[in-house]
């Protein structure tokens, strides 16, 4: 089967831009509090968002935010123009550009849909192998990935520009308010006390590259080995998970079978770990269904405690996260619950100082809305 | 597994230019309101009451396809049951009345019953809820090629071993009405069965046909188009693409425009169509071309920022017996 190869990578997202900004506020686990929406149409309880910085320029607020990941990645990267005139974009996003969808509304704009997130990337960046945009919610970032590796795989493409984007919509945060999942304080997975989540901005784009396209353009590194995906609907309810978690249990042993990588080998997981109640809870069984007695001392790190809820992108961010620990051989300090950590949740979080991993593989979850979920295991480099 | 290996053997349509898939009208516009669809009569009378049009749209299509298809659900493990679907603005409406409440009375108005439905992935998985599928749930939002991108993407998933049988579709609603483009609305969904070769065989089902997608992205220099047609023409078996015949759903656009001039100098006669808002037009021309029979031939779409789609369908030469004439199952 063809190795897919991470060889570039891009990010932005409340911790700031760029890629190595973002590791660094990994390693230095602040406590990251969401700021009031600067939106005087959000009449709402709790208008709180994690913002991202964001370009100014042409297009909606995602559609600038993948791009500006996109660009970052190429040049990680070092593709040249004729990479790119090959390269296909594959990029998930759960709202699109909101803000232009949302008042006050301009009658002059003709887009007839908010979903033109993948094609400005490969408009941007001149990409001609197809632009697909993916909307499976906060897994869509997840699930653009998983494509993007069955896409090289199939011998549809050797490179794919992939990963998930999502901005502040309004309409978003309204029904997330209406639906009494938004917690007042911060986004606290796997705390006591959690009241759900927060929803926060990003975009987080990858380089996938078949191993052989690599190697014939002399490609300098990769981060990690995108090594298999597992793919899975509750068919359950629209928004709560599937109480039993059976398949995001199946989800996750699909993406191991599909990797070729026994639970025991995987060092590290970044999990969906929203803040909602029934989530975590559900997350946290199904973890040990797969990981066994061993859960209780497998690092988990819980990226949205530090950058709120990123729905499409949330899934490209946690791969991300989990090919830097990869890269690094290092699982960085989550953000700090000590003794306030949700006992319905015994899973490890290991706090105040890094860890260094143990291990040669890692796992990212995301899941959603629809009950879409999908696993994905990464690979590191052999040493 | 070959692409076309995997074959169509269910079609359903609820739409304003016909519900026969097969006798289609796609010539000019369509009513852009519901008064056309009979919920009702399509769903029952109970339990569907806060799904918004384009899922009902959704779920009745997917009544159809599953029982035009010989009701094959039962046979298949909701494990290995898969589904992709195609929209641009299936909840746009809702999504504006969302923001007008929320701008104005604010979200404590907002309705908890119809609140899950701003995302839009929603409308998918309320069928999955229906059909028990659980082997995998994609919802592509590409501007006017998503419909036609199931298709694609389907069967990459079915050829993985994500799930054994495929169901692949679009759905719209119209825009709202202070919308620029809401004249251009589409309402209504198209959702077709795929299933293998073998599998229908093995259950004495005959195939309209198949249909195979590659997709590619116009920029300014000379791009894919070439490749992305011989990737379509060569595996599956077909005649030269240069004689085949296209219809191309565009606007004249940039890419419109050099993806029908790309057509052309492939000596591919492209019949040029207007579009609607969205990705159900080009699915239902792919719809109603499996649904006749009739010689391989493409169906093209292109949408203004560049992204474009090429479906080769082939239906049966001859006409498909009606299920009723079908070998017992």
């Amino acid at each position: 089967m063809t190795q897919v190869l991470i060889t570039g990578a891009g990010a932005v997202s409340c911790l700031g831009a760029g890629v190595e900004a973002m590791w660094q506020a990994l390693c230095a686990a602040p406590g990251s509090r969401p700021l009031r929406a600067a939106d005087p149409g959000a009449r709402m309880p709790l208008p709180l968002v994690y913002r991202a910085p964001v370009g100014t320029g042409p297009g909606g607020r995602a559609s600038r935010l993948a791009v500006m990941a996109a660009r970052e990645a190429v040049g990680d990267a070092g593709l040249d123009d004729t990479d790119h005139a090959r390269s296909a974009v594959v990029i998930g996003t759960g709202g699109g550009n909101a803000d232009h969808w949302e008042r006050p509304l301009d009658p002059g704009r003709t887009d007839t849909t908010p979903f033109p997130v993948a094609s400005a990337v490969a408009a941007a960046l001149g990409a001609g192998g197809g632009a697909t945009c993916v909307s499976n919610a906060c897994s869509a970032g997840g699930f653009a990935l998983a494509i993007a590796v069955d896409m090289i795989r199939s011998g549809e493409a050797d490179v794919v520009l992939a990963g998930g984007a999502e901005a502040y919509s309004r309409v978003g945060l309204g029904c997330f308010n209406r639906m009494r999942a938004v917690d007042p304080h911060a986004c606290r997975p796997f705390h006591r006390d959690r009241a759900g989540t927060i929803l926060g901005e990003g975009a987080a784009v990858l380089v996938l590259e078949s191993a052989g396209h690599a190697r014939r353009r002399g490609a300098a590194r990769h981060y990690a080995t995108l090594a298999g995906s597992g793919w899975s609907c509750d068919a359950h309810h629209l928004t709560a998970p599937g109480p039993d978690g059976a398949q995001i249990r199946r989800a996750m042993t699909a993406a191991l079978t599909d990797a070729g990588a026994p639970a025991d080998a995987v060092g590290c997981v970044v999990p969906h770990g929203t803040g909602t109640r029934l989530n975590d809870v559900v997350e946290s069984e199904a973890l040990g269904a797969v990981f066994g007695e061993r859960l209780a001392r497998l690092p988990l790190y819980s990226l949205k405690a530090l950058t709120g809820h990123t729905a499409g992108a949330a899934g490209a961010l946690g791969v991300l996260t989990a090919a830097l620990i990869l890269d690094r051989r290092t699982v960085p300090p989550n953000v700090p619950l000590g003794a306030e950590q949700d006992a319905q949740c015994p899973v490890s979080l290991p706090q105040e100082v890094p860890v260094p991993l143990v291990g040669r593989h890692a796992m990212a979850n995301a899941f959603a809305f629809g009950g879409n979920n999908v696993s994905l295991v990464l690979e590191g480099r052999t040493p | 597994m070959n692409p076309d290996d995997l074959v169509v053997t269910g079609i359903g349509v609820v739409s304003p230019r016909g519900c026969d898939p097969a006798a289609l009208d796609l010539d000019g516009t369509a009513p852009a309101d519901d008064s056309w669809f009979d919920a009702t009569a399509e769903l029952g009378a109970r339990g569907y009451k806060y799904v918004p049009p384009a899922g009902r749209y959704l779920l009745a299509a997917t009544r159809r396809a599953v029982a035009d298809a010989g009701d094959p659900l039962a046979g298949v493990p909701e494990g290995e049951r898969g589904m992709a679907l195609g929209t641009n603005s299936g909840i746009a409406a809702l999504i504006d009345a969302m923001d007008a409440t929320i701008t104005d009375a604010g979200a404590e108005r907002l309705s908890p019953a119809t609140a899950p439905y701003f995302s839009i992935n929603t409308l998918a998985g309320r069928v999955a809820m229906d059909h028990g599928v659980k082997g995998w749930n994609l919802t592509l939002t590409s501007p006017r090629t998503a419909g036609m991108e199931t298709l694609l993407a389907g069967a990459r998933a079915v050829a993985a071993g994500r799930s054994a049988v495929l169901l692949a579709g679009s759905t719209e609603a119209p825009l709202p009405v202070h919308h620029p483009g809401h004249a251009l609305s589409e309402a209504g969904a198209a959702v077709l069965f795929l299933e293998p070769r073998a599998a229908a065989a093995a259950r004495g089902a005959t195939p309209y046909g198949t249909c195979r997608t590659a997709t590619f992205f116009l920029t300014t220099a000379e791009r894919t188009v070439h490749e992305a047609l011989a990737r379509l023409v060569e595996d599956a078996g077909a005649p030269d693409g240069t004689t085949l015949p296209a219809r191309l759903i565009c606007d004249p656009c940039p890419a419109g425009t050099a993806l029908a001039g790309h057509l052309r100098r492939l000596g591919v006669p492209a019949d040029i169509v207007p579009p609607g808002a969205g990705t159900l037009l080009p699915f239902l021309h792919l719809t109603r071309g499996l649904a006749r029979p009739g010689p391989p031939h493409l169906v093209a779409a292109a949408s203004s920022d560049g992204a474009c789609a090429l479906t080769l369908v082939q239906p049966l030469p001859t006409p498909r017996p009606r299920a009723s004439e079908q070998e017992p199952r």
